[in-house]
Formats: structure tokens, sequence, C-alpha cells
């Protein structure tokens, strides 16, 4: 299965309407998505406006592979279930964030094993049909590093 | 200070829904044995806590004015309520909020802003900043000599 997510908070209709044209064209490949706030209802793939974080981390852990806006809770998620990533930034200039920071995060998260990122409609088509050749992430832990934790825990307990 | 809680700690720890929230919870070991209370905007993140405390409070952008009063107006009653010595704040509106009124009902602040702002820190980052006691920002060339700091990455 691959589950399509484009986060919580806002709709990402450029993406939920190339991986739908996607699914159009690959009856055999079974997709669900999570399509936020929008008035576009997919025809060829299952589909939820929203999902409980229980479902949505189900959903990851059934998936193959998730096909995503580049949204650190999704990509973080991804990573500690040990899933490839395809992700599309938001641009802000199409109304689909209220800045750019997911295109100026791309180039650091391109560097990341388990992630793919594509920047347009046709792209993605390419990318969905290379899903397998996105080479899986390294493990992940499910916390922070040290350093971070413990300047944390520090300061928490008055030892800085 | 306009309480006094005898030198415990306790922590008020706030992330807007989405990747903010993924990140706190990536800080978990740090609050080990303490008590903390936890804010955010998805009533279903409650599950992710059990059985520490958890608040939600409304959705607001930086554009919604009248949802940003009532966000304001809902974290003050739980910070009145939590009386936190500490506010752990990943961002944004929520976090911002409760670190400027935990500050000034005498709590010390800590700031994390998040690692998806690479390229420079976010507005309510920047906001926050005067206000804030552990200053952090999660990429080193983003650093500077008075804050934010660089100490590692939620990664």
């Amino acid at each position: 299965m691959i589950f399509v997510t484009v986060g919580s908070r806002l709709p990402f209709d450029r993406l939920i309407k190339t991986v739908d044209k996607w699914a159009s064209l690959h009856p055999e490949e079974k997709v669900f998505a999570q399509i936020g706030q929008t008035d576009y209802q997919p025809v060829h793939m299952g589909w939820d406006i929203i999902l409980t974080p229980r479902v949505f981390e189900q959903k990851c852990v059934e998936s193959r592979a998730i096909v995503a806006h580049a949204g650190m809770g999704t990509i973080l998620i991804a990573a500690e279930k040990g899933k490839r990533v395809l992700a599309m930034p938001r641009r802000a200039d199409m109304g689909e964030h209220v800045n750019d920071h997911q295109l100026e995060c791309a180039t650091w998260l391109a560097l990341r094993k388990g992630l793919k990122i594509v920047y347009d409609e046709h792209e993605l088509l390419e990318g969905l049909d290379a899903l397998d050749h996105i080479p899986s992430p390294d493990i992940f832990s499910l916390s922070a590093r040290s350093p971070l934790i413990q300047k944390l825990t520090n300061f928490l307990l008055k030892r800085d | 200070m306009l309480y006094c809680n005898h030198g415990q700690i306790k922590i008020l720890a706030v992330a807007s829904s989405g990747g903010h929230w993924v990140q706190l919870k990536r800080l978990f070991p740090a609050f080990t044995g303490l008590d903390v209370s936890f804010v955010s905007e998805n009533a279903h993140y409650a599950e992710d806590v059990k059985p520490y405390r958890f608040y939600t409070v409304t959705n607001a952008t930086r554009h919604e004015k009248i949802a940003l009063i009532v966000l304001f107006l809902q974290l003050i009653a739980i910070l009145v309520r939590e009386r936190p010595t500490v506010v752990v704040s990943l961002g944004s509106a929520p976090g911002y909020f409760a670190l400027r009124i935990g500050k000034w009902l005498g709590a010390r602040t800590v700031w994390i802003d998040s690692i998806a702002n690479v390229q420079h820190i976010s507005l309510s980052g920047r906001l926050a900043g005067p206000y804030t006691d552990l200053w952090l920002t999660q990429w080193p060339h983003l650093a500077r000599p008075d804050g934010p700091y660089y100490a590692g990455q939620i990664l």
C-alpha cells in the first residue's frame, strides 16, 4: 500500500491530484491518502480528510512507501518507522503554505537516506514509478541525540 | 515571582501540532522523573503523553486575530492553573504566547526552534528571543553570539 499525506494543517491539491492521476494508471496498486481540508475528492484512491495520530502511524507502518509534503512531522515519523519517503515541498507562491521553509529545507532533506525530494508534478509521477529505488532509511532512534537532551536536562535541573 | 513553589521543578511543554509536536516527543528523555504537562492544538496528542496532563488549545495562525486572542486567553488560564517553573516551547504561536506569559509569571523559559527552519530562525522564535533563558536553534550556521545558540538537533 502507498500512503499519501499532506499533514494536519493545510491542503495540498497539487500533490493529491497528481497521485490520483498516477493511481488511475495503476489500479493494481492500493493507495490511501490523507488529503486535508479540501474540496477535491480523489477518485482512484481511498482517502480521508484527517487521521488521528494512531491511525496515521498505523498507515505509515502498513505502507511500502510514503508520499507526502515536505513536512518535518511526516518525515520524522517515517524515519522512526523505517519507511522511505517521496516528498514534494509546498510553495508559498502557489498558496500552499505561508512561507517557503519546506523549499528551503529541501536541499538539506535531499541528502538524507530514505528520502527523495521532487519539485513538480512531472517529477512526482516519475518518483511514484520508482518508489522502490529509494534506499531504505538508516535505523532511526525514537529520541533526540544526547547533546541536545543533555543541554535541556541541565537547564531544567539548573545544572547549567 | 508571583508565586512560590518551594524549589520544585514544574514544566509546561508547548508545541504546535504536526512537526513541532513530533520534535517535542523526541525530547521526552529530558523530562524523565519530572513533573511535566503539555499543550498542543490536537486533542488526540493526549494519548502520546499519558498519564501526564494535556491541554488542547485553539489552532491559530498569525493572520487570525480572533483565534489568536482566544489562544492567548486559553494559555493564561493554563499557566495560572499549572504555575510552571519552566516553560519549554517548540513553537509556534502557542509556544510563543506560553513563553511570554510564563516569563511574566516568573518562569524560566526555553525556546527550541524547529529543525525545519534551516535558512533562518522562525518569526515566533525571533520574537521570543529576548524573553528566553535558553534560546536554541538546531542549525550551527544560525547560531549567534547573543543567541540563538546551537546545542544539537532532535534528529
